[in-house]
């Protein structure tokens, strides 16, 4: 660090320039769209504002700039701005300006992620998972640089980080906490993506990161928006499942060579009642899907004087979901003020409070009992009904209760779980945050922000007798009801200190930021669950009630880093920025290496060296008149990943239970003392050009990234007594491409029509392992996921098959058996299995990699489209490649049981000499394992119109209102794709190490909303 | 701290969430282990690990032997794996890690646990250090039955470098009986301390059982140990030893073959039985006459860790080799006397009285001694009724016997009948084997020994040893009679050659010990270990030829008979991940 401040004082000083020959140039801005002069344009020399002319009604200026000057600015109102280099000596600057587009209105999002879902752009991978509302989405910046800690980006907002809670356990199904859930995407400002110089935040920055900055006032004029919309989305798309008949002829074909006909098929019964009970043809779907209501009130104040200025947000969300039982509302607050206290200290302080609820049931489906109403709305016979008949055949009111083949009625478990003291979540954040600055003198200023958040999730969940199996669990008590309540609570606080000392000398432009970040964070969570309430309608938990289980933890870490970031400009061409910073954390090991010991605590550097180029404004540049504007960026920098499981690093005794309720204390585990953070170090290259009049723009990345000391699992010698633990022996690599680009294509007095596109790809590979590079597997959904030396990690890992032997005879010629020689020998109408070691065996040494999760290419496009007040939006976004493992079609193709199951199964084989590509139905293709093939293996490449917008914006001149915009959005209206599931964008885990999996969580449908915003 | 152990205590949650984060840490270095209340802790989570390893342990010795096999209609790759000796795959079975789980625990508390503190002249934790003590003992045994050289270590490993120290120092692998040389003075420094008492625990709903019945008992271990070397190293004097223990602790615990605990045929046509035997391990009454020392188990996850042995056991059957050992046994019924004066209708068999006063003791004196004879002839049935009950048809047969009853699901570690039968194990290697056989046949008594061992019973009275002594204990019967009737009026089947050498008689009563060990033994998780211990003695092939007979009695697996007939086959491998 001393080298760096020493090498830059001296260029500082020994450049000594002389006080620079100043020249005045002429010029103008004209209108793209009319030709006209444009009066009032502010022109700007880029980098020191104190150059500066305004355009007369002639359009012309005169500006006197110095010598290393290369670059302006001008911003006009109504128009898009516009940076441009110099013309070539003694020439006129002209500068032509494009009509600006006026943005579309129309707003949908109810989370900040379902806005970046839609622009896919700067690297930045979104997989919305769940489409219950408000869910949120796996956020991946530039490949993946972690695979057992946290992958995700770092979300920063207004400074302060916030913990996404991804690790923590929620208790229904297929939910996962989205915290940005409780941030209104209408008191977002500005979202920043930052995937490289993410030094800066030290053990934190490894995975990116994203700063969110949240609206403040602009000017002392009061500012009051009101926005109000409505919406409506339709059920999503869903397996095409068996109808009644062709489940009959299914349901036949399982019962195989039964001497009697079971109720269910029988047609003969003289009972009125029991013919009613299996004679249906039921669309199980329309029991538990509807049509979902969105609803949106918000109101934004801004204003204040010259003390102080405050930006009020409220607002109010409620939609529901497609899935009944899922519904969403969140009242959010947020106020953010800025307060001159005296002349040299202002204050910023703002206060948040948001209160999330929910209605929650299960989601998702899998292969053992199913209580999610989605899954059972898919598996259950369509033979049955939701009511019960009565003597007659008549339906009643009454819920039917449970099949014969032990399926739960999902409607039972709608209604009977409905009560805010049954399946429902409430989450809170209150977000605090101070920060004062005091300005020291001309070059220097202290500030200090301190901010304290506070997470607070409360969730119950219940599920009812009626109309669900009695679940008998090993030797638990048999489940008849069973109710859940779950409460985490997590405080987080932090203080940055932080010294600011700019200067500009000649040429020479310098600013240097050093502090000190201390964050302290404390998580505790509580859980019992318990079976056998009273009756469905008291679901509370009572001592007297069985199986009870309490779980729970607590959890404290603290970490502090030290920062030093100089910003070096030399004339307008030459950019560096360099920062350092060490952290320390009290989840890495004593004994850690690779940093700074002090005292007690080892400290992780993180340096980092960027550098810009303004060829632009270089002086052999300023001929070009094609390209306004072009910059080359390139840097190195390093950054660190500190999730460790927060005592990993220490040995310690834990609870194990012995006998009516007592527990004894043994050692649960052996600490590595050697434990340190994930160090991840980019390099990356970039160039930003506009060209073509301001018509062409173009942005392009490339970067290369090394995780060293990756986190990995590595056993423990048995000696121990324990299983495993953590070391840093892994290494991987990632290299990402981003593209986005911008035309112009019209540009008239009332009509501009803009088109953009987003590219980028990232390819990850494993290059270290522990153990000599030893792969492993995860298993995850009944599939295997591999991670070795040389590939991506968690690639799909399973058996390739060449369709269904047709015949006898081809089996038997084959004679292969499954998992030993003692094994299931493979028949008619079973899959043929490549058998990769001619063994005549199918065991894990034929498996293969049969997919791979990672897409080749993704991003998005659309175009926007302004005719007088009148803004038209369309936005696509793409996926290239990229393998699904459909593990929800498994489940329903699974051929073994009596659970409905999709009608790509009528080409099941079903007689010799079949040729099909799907294997027979019969009980025995679960024991003999049809395992994890290429069969559920399926392209993920799809194309989706995300949203397409009108809106009307009428400027008004009224004592009460200035004007007013109304619009109309349609998300998901359609998708190009070949893949069978209910949606292309699958994740159901946080994790790096399970991403790719369609565990069949609610997909999106097609939705309309329309909207109205004031300007008041 | 003990404020934070006690809240633990009193409010028995069961924290098991966030992974390995949570609120039940409590670091190494904060971990003092100093006072009754906190090391009371210590020992039960020692012994919950303990339940951890309960079902390996019977498991592995049932599966490897020649007494059981999987249900065909039962596909289930790890039991066939173990069964089939294929060691080098990874098995769910494997207890490796878990069994070093108690020993790095145990030795943690021995480190820790302070040997010298005293509280009105007491030593408080002598006791909880014995039991400690035993419980390692009992865990190195079990890792070198079944891993052969094993790494031996009695520091606690709280570190990587503790590990490292360990695992790269191969001077410290030892044999079971290297093991015995380094345990067995280690248990002698605690023998006669007791056990620690912490009362009753409720292990399902309406039952308790004592602590006390939890902990290895020393003498045992120290007899078992004294047998394993004596196997391997072919030392009388071990088997001395290990017969002087068994014996003294079966008579201070006043453990008897018990008459009660015999099945036994009804009517002398041998159709209807009584099987209290089985009782043993299903009725109320009987429950604790045989159990010595457990592991306790809850019948239900509510009241703490189950069992899956029920389940386990559920998926084997007894094997064939089994059941033609049991077919070739003789039950001996005798019929009523005039001695007696008992309706013929009510007591059909005299063997029934065996429990009556009345018809024990000489005539001469009948206050001294108690020997049991039967007037009248015997009839002969096939079968041991301990394997076989009689169904509707004579001819079809099943096993009888289901150890592990979902009411009582505890594991015994050491029932009396075991210890019996190896206390005639060390008594006939010690070179006594017609006293051996007098335990079979007719019961260790005075009366008995007078009446049937009157070949051998001068020497032993000569040796000084007691070993064979158990006074006038009337509940003593032969063992082989509690599955074969009358068996010691049996004058045909049931018989010692006199034709035989000294050595000879030794292996043909201990070939009869170990047919006795697999009807009174099987199901419950021993066989293997057995015919491991008899094969030291006797060479591999004891081992193998059996195993190799397993299912097909009469058509010997040859291929695992040449497999068993390397010892390095009769080991599991050491789990590496």
């Amino acid at each position: 660090m001393r080298h760096i401040l020493l090498l830059l004082t001296t260029i500082l000083w020994a450049a000594q320039p002389a006080m620079p020959q100043e020249t005045v140039w002429k010029g103008s801005v004209v209108s793209h769209a009319t030709g006209m002069p444009i009066a009032g344009a502010i022109v700007t020399a880029e980098s020191d504002a104190r150059y500066s002319a305004m355009s007369d009604t002639k359009g012309t200026f005169e500006i006197t700039l110095p010598p290393h000057i290369g670059t302006l600015t001008v911003e006009a109102t109504d128009h898009k701005s516009v940076t441009l280099h110099l013309p070539a000596e003694g020439t006129a600057i002209k500068v032509l300006m494009h009509p600006a587009i006026v943005p579309s209105a129309a707003a949908t999002a109810l989370t900040i992620e379902d806005n970046l879902a839609t622009k896919q752009a700067e690297g930045l991978r979104t997989i919305r998972g769940s489409s219950n509302p408000a869910q949120g989405a796996m956020l991946m910046l530039g490949g993946w640089h972690s695979l057992n800690s946290n992958a995700t980006p770092l979300i920063v907002v207004d400074g302060v980080v916030l913990d996404q809670q991804n690790d923590r356990p929620l208790l229904h199904q297929g939910y996962l906490n989205n915290v940005l859930s409780a941030i209104s995407p209408d008191d977002i400002e500005k979202v920043s993506i930052l995937h490289d110089a993410t030094a800066l935040y030290g053990a934190k920055g490894g995975g990116g990161v994203i700063l969110i900055e949240t609206k403040r006032a602009k000017s002392m004029a009061t500012r009051i928006d009101v926005n109000l919309r409505s919406g409506m989305e339709w059920m999503p798309r869903l397996p095409q499942m068996m109808n009644a008949a062709q489940y009959r002829s299914y349901a036949a074909d399982i019962l195989g060579n039964a001497t009697t006909t079971p109720e269910f098929l029988s047609n003969q019964t003289a009972d009125k009642q029991l013919y009613a009970m299996y004679h249906n043809d039921t669309d199980w779907s329309r029991a538990v899907y509807q049509k979902a209501l969105t609803q949106y009130y918000g109101i934004n104040v801004q204003g204040g004087d010259e003390i102080a200025k405050y930006n009020l947000g409220i607002n109010y969300s409620n939609a529901e979901s497609t899935l009944k039982g899922n519904d969403f509302d969140r009242l959010s607050l947020r106020f953010n003020t800025d307060v001159n206290i005296v002349e040299p200290l202002t204050v910023q302080l703002d206060v948040a409070y948001s209160n999330t609820g929910r209605n929650l049931r299960d989601d998702g489906i899998h292969s053992g009992d199913n209580f999610a109403p989605s899954a059972l709305a898919l598996i259950k016979s369509p033979l049955l009904n939701s009511h019960m008949a009565d003597k007659s055949g008549n339906f009643t009111a009454s819920l039917a209760d449970y099949d014969v083949f032990g399926i739960s009625n999902p409607l039972a478990i709608i209604e009977g779980g409905d009560a805010s003291n049954k399946n429902s979540l409430s989450y809170n954040l209150f977000f605090m945050n101070i920060r004062p600055e005091w300005r020291l003198g001309k070059h220097l200023t202290i500030s200090e922000q301190v901010s304290y958040v506070l997470n607070n999730v409360t969730e119950r969940y219940f599920m009812p007798d009626e109309g669900v199996p009695t679940i008998v669990n090993g030797t638990d008590a048999a489940i008849n009801n069973q109710s859940r309540a779950y409460s985490s609570k997590q405080t987080s606080l932090m203080s940055d200190t932080r010294l600011t000392w700019s200067a500009r000398h000649g040429l020479h432009r310098m600013k240097t930021v050093g502090g000190v970040r201390y964050m302290s964070d404390t998580y505790n969570n509580d859980g019992i669950s318990a079976s056998n309430t009273v009756s469905d309608k008291m679901p509370n938990i009572t001592a007297t009630m069985d199986n009870r289980q309490v779980t729970g933890c607590y959890e404290q870490w603290k970490s502090a880093a030290l920062y030093l970031h100089a910003d070096y400009s030399y004339t307008d061409r030459y950019d560096l920025t360099a920062s350092l910073t060490g952290e320390t954390s009290t989840r890495y090991g004593r004994n850690a290496q690779g940093g700074i010991t002090v005292g007690d605590y080892v400290w992780a550097m993180f340096p980092s060296l960027q550098a810009r180029w303004n060829v632009s404004a270089e002086p052999f540049f300023r001929k070009t008149k094609a390209i306004s504007q072009l910059a080359i960026t390139a840097g190195i920098d390093q950054s660190g990943n500190d999730r460790i499981p927060p005592y990993a690093s220490r040995s310690y005794f834990t609870t194990t239970p012995f006998i009516n309720g007592t527990a004894g204390i043994s050692l649960g585990h052996i600490g590595n003392d050697k434990l340190r953070w994930e160090t991840t170090t980019r390099l990356h290259v970039g160039a930003q050009m506009r060209a073509f009049e301001e018509r062409w723009g173009i942005a392009v990345k490339a970067t290369k990234s090394y995780t060293d000391n990756l986190l990995v699992w590595k056993p423990l010698d048995g000696i121990s007594g324990l299983s495993r633990y953590l070391c840093n022996e892994g290494q991987l690599e990632n290299i990402s491409y981003s593209l986005h680009t911008d035309i112009r294509l019209l540009s008239r007095r009332n009509l501009s029509w803009d088109i953009y596109g987003t590219a980028n790809s990232y390819a990850n590979r494993l290059t270290a392992l522990p153990e000599g590079n030893k792969s492993f597997t995860t298993d995850y959904m009944e599939g295997q996921l591999l991670t070795a030396i040389d590939n991506p990690i968690a690639v799909f890992y399973g058996y390739r098959t060449n369709g269904v032997f047709a015949t006898t005879e081809a089996a038997q010629e084959a004679a292969i058996r499954m998992g030993s020689e003692r094994g299931y020998q493979l028949q008619a109408g079973d899959p043929v299995y490549i058998d990769t070691n001619d063994d005549h065996i199918i065991n894990e040494e034929d498996r293969q990699i049969i997919g791979d999760p990672n897409p080749d290419l993704f991003g998005s496009f659309g175009t926007t489209l302004t005719w007088r007040g009148f803004t038209f939006d369309a936005s696509f976004t793409y996926n290239i490649g990229g393998d699904i493992y459909n593990y929800a079609r498994r489940v329903l193709e699974q051929g073994g049981s009596y659970h409905n199951q999709t009608t790509a199964m009528l080409r099941r084989w079903v007689r010799e000499g079949q040729q099909t590509d799907v294997p027979r139905a019969n009980s025995a293709s679960k024991t003999s394992g049809y395992g994890f093939t290429d069969r559920w293996i399926e392209d993920g490449s799809y194309m989706k119109l995300r949203s397409v917008s009108v809106s009307y914006h009428k400027p008004l001149a009224l004592s009460f209102m200035q004007g007013f915009t109304v619009w109309v959005a349609a998300n998901n209206m359609f998708t190009l794709t070949r893949y069978l599931g209910a949606d292309p964008e699958v994740s159901c885990s946080r994790n790096a190490l399970y991403q790719g999996i369609d565990c069949g969580l609610l997909g999106e449908g097609r939705s309309v909303t329309a909207g109205i915003k004031i300007n008041l | 701290m003990k404020k934070f152990f006690l809240s633990i205590f009193t409010l028995s949650l069961l924290f098991t969430s966030c992974d390995v984060e949570t609120i039940d840490v409590a670091f190494t270095e904060d971990h003092q282990i100093d006072t009754p209340s906190d090391t009371v802790f210590s020992v039960l989570g020692i012994l919950a690990h303990i339940q951890k390893v309960a079902d390996q342990t019977v498991i592995l010795g049932e599966v490897r032997g020649d007494l059981v096999q999987l249900r065909p209609d039962i596909t289930d790759e790890d039991l066939t794996v173990l069964g089939n000796f294929e060691t080098d795959s990874p098995n769910k079975y494997n207890p490796y890690r878990e069994l070093y789980a108690i020993v790095n625990n145990c030795n943690y508390y021995l480190h820790e646990a302070p040997d010298d503190m005293y509280r009105e002249g007491e030593n408080i934790f002598a006791r909880e250090r014995a039991a400690v003590s035993a419980i390692r003992c009992w865990s190195y045994l079990q890792l070198a039955m079944n891993f052969e050289r094993i790494p031996y270590y009695t520091t606690p490993l709280l570190s990587f470098s503790d590990i490292e120290k360990v695992s790269g120092d191969t001077s410290n692998r030892k044999s079971i009986d290297e093991l015995c040389d380094l345990l067995i003075p280690e248990l002698e420094s605690h023998l006669n301390v007791g056990y620690p008492t912490y009362g009753n625990f409720t292990y399902g709903q309406d039952y308790t059982v004592n602590s006390r019945k939890f902990f290895f008992p020393i003498p045992l271990l120290l007899a078992d140990m004294h047998l394993w070397r004596a196997s391997i190293r072919g030392q009388e004097e071990d088997y001395i030893k290990a017969a002087q223990y068994y014996h003294d602790y079966l008579v201070e615990e006043q453990y008897s073959v018990w008459p009660q605990h015999t099945n036994s045929y009804t009517d002398t046509e041998f159709i209807t039985t009584t099987l209290s035997w089985n009782q043993l391990y299903t009725g109320d009454r009987y429950w604790d006459t045989e159990r010595i020392s457990i592991i306790p188990m809850a019948t239900h996850a509510n009241y703490g860790q189950t069992s899956n042995l029920q389940q386990v056991m559920g998926k084997l059957q007894g094997s064939e080799a089994l059941k033609e050992l049991a077919g070739n046994q003789f039950y001996c019924h005798v019929g009523i006397t005039d001695e007696v004066d008992e309706d013929p209708d009510l007591i059909p068999s005299r063997y029934q009285l065996l429990i009556d006063d009345s018809i024990y003791g000489t005539k001469a004196h009948p206050e001294l001694l108690h020997y049991i004879h039967v007037a009248g002839e015997p009839s002969y049935a096939r079968g041991d009724l301990r394997i076989y009950k009689p169904q509707e048809q004579e001819s079809e047969y099943t096993i009888s016997i289901d150890k592990f009853p979902a009411r009582y699901p505890h594991i015994s570690t050491y029932r009396s009948n075991h210890i019996y039968l190896r206390l005639a194990e060390a008594i006939c290697r010690a070179g006594y084997p017609e006293t051996a056989f007098c335990m079979l046949k007719y019961g260790l008594s005075r009366g008995n020994m007078l009446m049937y061992n009157q070949k051998e019973l001068p020497q032993l009275l000569l040796s000084g040893h007691t070993f064979y002594d158990f006074g006038n204990n009337k509940n003593q019967i032969g063992i082989h009679a509690r599955g074969c009737g009358n068996i010691e009026m049996d004058t045909i089947f049931y018989q010692l050659p006199l034709e035989l050498s000294a050595d000879e008689k030794i292996e043909y009563v201990e070939d009869l010990i170990c047919d006795e060990l697999a009807l009174d033994c099987s199901f419950e998780g021993l066989r293997y270990f057995d015919l491991m211990r008899f094969a030291h003695r006797r060479g591999t092939d004891y081992l193998a030829s059996r195993i190799a007979r397993r299912v097909t009695p009469q058509m010997p697996d040859e291929s695992l008979r040449l497999k068993l007939q390397d010892k390095a086959n009769w080991y599991l491998k050491p789990v590496s991940e």
